[in-house]
């Protein structure tokens, strides 16, 4: 499903000031599998998930998602690459914390030909499939932090993309919420979607994983 | 040179937009010498990106420049409260050798903005930039015309004069008159309203036929014969008078300003028309050419009924 | 249009109410100063024309050396030959100092000939009174130096000339009247020491107003020592001076245009890590470069339409509600006699049209640069 092929990405690539992310990474991950990026911060883990989110390109190789190519794409087709397949959960979560639960989660519908009344339908059935609908019109600033939670993750789902990319989920949760988020990913991935998170939390260790791959200073290694 | 506010703010857009133009004509140089989807530099990374400031810049400046063009006639039309024998826009273009031109490549490069946007829209449906090179060589020509453009401008309101009787557009347009249109006045209207219609007839030929280069070809055909007729057969129908041939005083509000319906239709058929050559290999599928000649329908009908109306309430023919 | 980008835009722009504020307020202020600008002046020009359509349709003057001299009378009458001209009129007319309130006054002599010109003359002639009627302007300066019933004229002889005023007439076109004195033409000739085979100047009536022009011409060429003044030359000139006015204005704005337009680029420049970030997240769930630039211009757009509504709307009370305080003098000039009238209100698309193309795409090019490079941000280093 999701394969790099000698990945290498270099910043300010060609300059004295160039740094070395990711060197040459070989990884595949299959339809369905839940696969854990574990390493400390700053190990190319988050440039790992960006290659394959094409959010950026690679300075060597090729990223592969269902045989297409999309390590090279122009703007216009990796966004319509990252609407269908890619689902994204950030670090803290990344809300916009002055709209409405309801504006968030409709943010990835923005820019698509869907109409408002299909839109709003759409953010309505997700919201209370993650049981926040209650809260629809609520500032995201006045959320509670499993709130946060489930609406960040409804809005990597509207779009109902079958891969999900998790950086850093449970940075800063308590252990109760973090266990929640382990449950929904859990769940998640009973359904079927494959997903890659990105963490040096311990706590992961506990999860049902398909695989774990160690990052360490820009090279990846299976266990 | 004399300024009046309008004079002063059609300046201004137009040197707003040269600026921004000058923006976007730097970048598309620049992708000229060294686009390559191929190469991974970070040049080229930065040539994609200034690519999208160039293409916002042209889309800006279209939609001011359609509206702008409206403006530049009411800018005109206002002239002539201070032009002494002008009665509308058609003697203030007229009042020196620069008006007609200027008026002209006005509407030329708006069509040419136009087709640069479709093409535009094309090369981000392609998987790999194929028409960027391209559309930044076809904007290096529309540059080099909006800075014609702005040329002639300065020229033209720098030499009107407001001391100078210039002609209304009763002598302008008159078949006896001696004016720049003389040639084109000597035919007889009868003909020119029979070579529009043989030509509309003929568009209906292409759209049935699907026929695009044909279509594309007529509707630039389409646009002067639909003037022409405008100015020497329908107008006369349109004011009730034997001797008024204007293409300007139909803007005005004793004609419920018509005018600006009729070359809206008259521009979007047209500029539909003229693309559809072009659309099944930039956008990959044909243009529906039932859309543009629908347009092209709806000025034929109404400038029709103008006719058929008066002869209905005053049984002659006007020519 | 995109309506979900739409009411995107409207949720963005609250949230940065204060950073937006700041542009909008300064642009408000600059379509709120243009607008102003323009409704005088239109204002100004509007009764101009009102006073003009009162105006006789050819004046005919005497000049030698470049200098006004009376006409003979006799020319009145080879004038009437002319075909096409219905009617001629000698006028007695001038200026008469006033020097313990230190203004002119404009004075201008009546005759029972000259009946149908206007209708408030017509009512003072039938009304068949001795004496002078006068201006608003002229009443106010008269009242202030205790002249309730009569003034006293001085002639160029010296001697003192005493008439009674019987009345001030309607005040609808003030701009020109307020400070003119109507009386008899023989009074006139009396003040101004004429004599009786001259008068001031010719005007004319023609029975087809197409011909004025025709008919100016040969005027010209009976009497070559003469100035032939249409009406149309009179309202081109004044239709000059006024956009001449305005655009000088306009010229003179373009200062505070350019220095706006700096305002606007640096404002929308300074990007905060939040709003790069925000950027990123956009993008990463599927925003293109084009979606984010579509939202950023928007928004834009939005505090422009609402400035600039808010602008004109603003201008309007201004003008019309407050009579313009300060800058209508930049039009009409101090004068003791002349200022108080009143500003009529004018509603003109093509005046609407003007203030919209002369403020609002200037704004919108400002942030063409900006907003393209916030679009453009790289969303891997932004959420780093």
């Amino acid at each position: 499903m999701i394969e790099l092929k000698n990945v290498s990405k270099i910043y300010n690539y060609g300059t004295p000031k160039a740094v070395v992310a990711l060197e040459d990474v070989n990884l595949y991950i299959g339809k369905g599998e839940l696969v854990l990026l574990m390493g400390p911060s700053g190990s190319g883990k988050s440039t790992l998930l960006s290659l394959i989110a094409a959010l950026t390109r690679p300075t060597k190789g090729i990223v592969k998602v269902e045989n297409k190519i999309v390590s090279k794409l122009p703007d216009h087709f990796a966004a319509l690459y990252r609407r269908e397949w890619i689902g994204f959960i950030f670090q803290r979560f990344n809300l916009i914390e002055e709209l409405s639960v309801l504006e968030n989660v409709l943010l990835p519908l923005v820019p698509t030909p869907l109409s408002i009344a299909r839109s709003e339908e759409r953010g309505w059935e997700i919201m209370e499939r993650f049981a926040i609908e209650h809260k629809a019109h609520t500032q995201v600033s006045k959320l509670s932090g499993g709130e946060r939670q489930r609406v960040a993750i409804a809005r990597s789902l509207v779009l109902d993309p079958p891969i999900i990319l998790a950086d850093e989920p449970t940075a800063n949760l308590d252990s109760t919420l973090a266990q929640q988020f382990l449950l929904l990913l859990e769940k998640l991935h009973e359904q079927g979607k494959t997903i890659v998170v990105a963490t040096h939390d311990p706590r992961f260790e506990s999860l049902h994983v398909d695989r774990i791959a160690k990052v360490e200073e820009g090279h990846v290694f299976y266990t | 040179m004399f300024f009046t506010p309008e004079i002063v703010i059609s300046l201004l857009i137009d040197t707003l937009s040269l600026l921004l133009l000058a923006i976007a004509f730097v970048v598309a140089v620049r992708i000229l010498l060294w686009f390559d989807y191929g190469s991974d530099t970070s040049r080229q990374y930065a040539l994609e990106r200034q690519s999208y400031l160039a293409s916002t810049i042209v889309a800006f400046v279209l939609a001011v420049k359609i509206p702008a063009i409206f403006y530049f006639i009411y800018t005109l039309d206002r002239l002539s409260l201070v032009i002494p024998g002008a009665m509308c826009a058609a003697g203030v273009v007229t009042a020196n050798e620069y008006g007609v031109w200027l008026f002209m490549l006005k509407i030329v490069n708006i069509y040419l903005f136009g087709l640069w946007l479709v093409l535009h829209i094309a090369d981000l449906h392609t998987s790999n930039y194929h028409y960027t090179r391209a559309k930044f060589a076809f904007f290096l020509l529309i540059f080099i015309l909006v800075l014609l453009e702005f040329v002639l401008e300065l020229l033209y309101f720098g030499h009107l004069d407001i001391s100078q009787v210039v002609s209304c557009c009763g002598t302008l347009f008159n078949r006896a008159a001696h004016s720049p249109l003389a040639l084109v006045a000597a035919i007889d209207p009868k003909v020119i309203a029979g070579a529009f219609y043989a030509l509309y007839a003929a568009l209906l030929i292409a759209a049935l036929a699907k026929k695009e280069w044909l279509f594309s070809l007529l509707s630039l055909l389409f646009l002067p014969a639909a003037t022409v007729a405008l100015i020497f057969f329908f107008s006369p129908y349109i004011y009730e008078l034997p001797t008024h041939h204007c293409p300007f005083c139909i803007l005005q509000p004793e004609y419920h300003y018509i005018g600006y319906l009729l070359y809206a239709l008259l521009f979007i058929g047209t500029f539909l028309g003229i693309a559809s050559a072009f659309w099944p290999k930039w956008m990959k599928k044909p243009l529906n050419l039932w859309i543009p000649f629908g347009f092209d329908t709806l000025f034929v009908g109404i400038v029709s009924f103008y006719v058929l109306y008066y002869y209905y309430q005053n049984h002659v023919w006007l020519l | 249009m995109n309506l979900k980008m739409l009411a995107f835009a409207l949720s963005f722009l609250r949230r940065r109410l204060w950073k937006n504020l700041a542009v909008f307020f300064v642009f408000w202020a600059l379509i709120f100063l243009v607008s102003s600008a323009f409704l005088i002046a239109a204002s100004i020009k509007k009764e101009l024309f009102a006073t003009l359509e009162e105006l006789p349709q050819i004046f005919v003057q005497r000049t030698i050396a470049g200098r006004l001299l009376p006409s003979p009378v006799a020319r009145i009458e080879k004038i009437e030959q002319i075909e096409g001209v219905e009617a001629a009129y000698g006028r007695v007319w001038g200026y008469y100092y006033f020097p313990a309130a230190g203004v002119n006054f404009s004075i201008v002599g009546l005759d029972m000939d000259m009946a149908g010109f206007t209708p408030w003359m017509d009512e003072i002639l039938a009304s068949g009174k001795e004496g002078m009627v006068v201006g608003e302007g002229v009443k106010r300066v008269l009242l202030s130096h205790y002249y309730k019933e009569y003034f006293n004229f001085i002639t160029p002889s010296g001697d003192f000339l005493k008439v009674p005023l019987v009345g001030a007439f309607p005040a609808h076109t003030e701009l020109e009247s307020s400070d003119t004195i109507l009386l008899p033409m023989q009074t006139a000739r009396k003040i101004f020491g004429m004599p009786q085979d001259q008068v001031s100047d010719i005007t004319v009536r023609v029975n087809n107003p197409k011909e004025i022009a025709t008919i100016a011409a040969k005027i010209r060429v009976l009497y070559p020592d003469s100035r032939v003044l249409t009406r149309f030359d009179i309202n081109a000139a004044y239709q000059n001076v006024f956009d001449y006015k305005s655009g000088l204005f306009l010229a003179l704005m373009l200062g505070a245009f350019f220095a706006f337009f700096i305002l606007v680029f640096e404002k929308m420049s300074s990007v905060g890590k939040e709003e790069r970030r925000e950027i990123a997240i956009l993008k990463a769930l599927g925003w293109r470069i084009g979606d984010v630039l579509r939202l950023k211009f928007l928004e834009s757009s939005l505090i422009a339409i609402f400035a600039y509504g808010l602008g004109v709307v603003g201008a309007y009370f201004f003008v019309y509600s407050m009579q313009a305080p300060l800058l209508r003098n930049l039009f009409t000039g101090f004068s003791v006699l002349k200022p108080r009238f009143e500003l009529i209100p004018v509603l003109d698309i093509g005046l609407l049209l003007s203030i919209f193309f002369a403020t609002v795409p200037l704004y919108l090019a400002a942030t063409i640069v900006p907003t393209w490079r916030s679009s453009v941000i790289d969303p891997e280093e932004a959420l780093r």
